[in-house]
């Protein structure tokens, strides 16, 4: 596995395996490949009500699998402006796309100061060999 | 790990909870095609002597008279009141020669139980690290064994079984298995040669539709065909009988003499506060081991195992090509419950529209087909 395809480049990521992209005045909110693999089958998503109020790594769903249920958190503090319907239906757009269709939550009105917090895709591909 | 797996420690032992293309993949093509199981990790004791039949009747529920060379018959071991030590599965090979089969996490107290209470003419042997144990599940199993075989298949019927050959290993082969499906077969073999069996069989199987599959979708198989797991739905301080399935492995016939905990038992098949129900929930969400079940509001039991299960959408009677999953359990409930009635399941913060089930599939030909019930997921 090339590790550019699993930690794609432009994007900020969270040591809790979320990634964030920057589109216009919202923030689209995802679980990154490794999490995702990690947590196997996906099958089950429970997502915020849109207009709710998030803290920078407060809660935000919860993504369930067969094995096992694990707490998303929000990287920056905001307003959930959107939410993935279609993950209701199909939450396996997870493990097949979780950096495109399996997006989980879009925030507007964001703290864009909590960005710096977060770490590049260089940052975290380091932080994910560590590990291994 | 030659197929790509995922290892976990489990009671010792290194396994994979799932090959290479995850849990669903393997739980779903066991149902349509069939999977192949490593269960090596089980415990395996050999029962063997003039005095094993005797001896055996008066450790285990089940009656192993009732057996004979080359059947099987579910059973547990009980303690002195009626409480669990665990389930198990006693395989009469020979006229004097039984394999009595564990839970890999109680193999120590099993062993220790049983020793300590020596038979007459019964010699007690733990094989399990001489034998290995695979499973091979599903409806293409029997297609896909047969070749191998070198002497004719057990005869058809659950619980059948009998000495065979592959090549030149020597093994036994039983119609037995822990997914519910229809068409199921254990093998018992010597541990040498068990890599070698395995890879032609997992080979064959490619063709077939068969894949390897691991602990992960072992447990959602047999929490969909609603059987028991020693520490979920059996416990150590609660009551055999609670279990619905345990009739079927505790034999209290009066002509039959005293056996381990039998007094206890025979007070337990009356009336039982509590007892184990399958239980799906109605709409998409998820529940686990330990949400709370609701009727009218009051509480009136847990979940003792549960999560989502896929399962295929059914053409007739033959699986199709589109799947979904349903969230599925088994629950200890006040025994008041019944069938049909509407429950509600606690988990986090949603609460689950959900109801008392018969079961979750029924066997139709050599498929297990999905029951359906009103308000299913999907």
């Amino acid at each position: 596995m090339s590790a550019d395809s699993q930690v794609p480049e432009g994007l900020h990521y969270t040591k809790e395996h979320e990634w964030v992209r920057v589109e216009g005045d919202l923030a689209v909110v995802g679980l990154t490949h490794y999490a995702q693999d990690q947590l196997g089958d996906i099958t089950y998503v429970e997502l915020p009500e849109v207009d709710s109020e998030l803290d920078q790594m407060g809660e935000m769903c919860v993504v369930e699998s067969v094995k096992t249920a694990a707490d998303v958190y929000s990287p920056l503090a905001g307003v959930v402006a959107e939410v993935n319907c279609d993950l209701e239906d199909a939450p396996e757009l997870i493990n097949q796309d979780c950096y495109g269709k399996g997006w989980l939550v879009k925030l507007k009105d964001f703290d864009q100061s909590g960005l710096e917090k977060l770490m590049d895709a260089a940052a975290y591909a380091g932080l994910l060999e560590e590990g291994e | 790990l030659a197929h790509g797996g995922k290892l976990v420690d489990f009671a010792g032992w290194s396994l994979p909870v799932m090959y290479g293309n995850g849990l669903i993949a393997e739980h779903l093509a066991t149902r349509k095609h069939g999977g192949l199981f490593d269960i090596s990790h089980m415990g395996r004791f050999m029962v063997r002597g003039p005095g094993a039949l005797a001896w055996l009747g008066s450790m285990l529920t089940n009656d192993p008279a009732k057996l004979s060379p080359g059947r099987a018959q579910y059973t547990l071991i009980s303690d002195q009141s009626g409480r669990p030590l665990d389930d198990a599965y006693l395989y009469q090979q020979d006229d004097e020669r039984y394999l009595l089969v564990v839970n890999a996490a109680n193999l120590q107290k099993d062993w220790d139980w049983l020793e300590k209470r020596p038979g007459q003419d019964v010699e007690l042997e733990d094989v399990s690290q001489q034998l290995a144990m695979l499973a091979l599940q599903g409806p293409e199993s029997e297609k896909l064994l047969a070749p191998f075989l070198a002497e004719p298949l057990p005869a058809l019927g659950r619980n059948n079984g009998g000495f065979n050959r592959i090549g030149e290993v020597d093994l036994y082969v039983s119609r037995t298995g822990y997914t519910g499906e229809p068409i199921s077969f254990e093998l018992f073999l010597p541990w040498d040669a068990a890599e070698t069996v395995w890879d032609k069989l997992a080979q064959a199987g490619e063709g077939l539709g068969v894949v390897p599959v691991g602990l992960g979708a072992r447990d959602t198989l047999r929490l969909e065909a609603c059987l028991p797991l020693y520490g979920h739905e059996y416990k150590p301080d609660l009551p055999i009988m609670i279990m619905p399935t345990a009739r079927w492995g505790v034999d209290l016939n009066p002509k039959r003499g005293d056996f381990m905990g039998r007094e206890d038992l025979e007070g337990q098949a009356g009336d039982l506060a509590q007892r184990v129900y399958a239980v799906a929930a109605l709409t998409k969400g998820m529940m686990r081991e330990g949400s709370p079940v609701l009727m009218d509001g009051k509480e009136i039991g847990v979940m003792t195992s549960a999560t989502t299960i896929p399962v295929w959408r059914f053409e007739g009677d033959i699986p199709g090509e589109e799947s979904y999953v349903r969230p599925l359990g088994l629950a200890l409930l006040e025994s008041a419950a019944q069938t049909g009635d509407r429950v509600e399941i606690v988990y986090r913060k949603r609460v689950l529209p959900g109801k008392v089930m018969q079961a979750f599939m029924l066997t139709k030909g050599s498929y297990l087909k999905p029951i359906e019930f009103d308000g299913g997921a999907k």
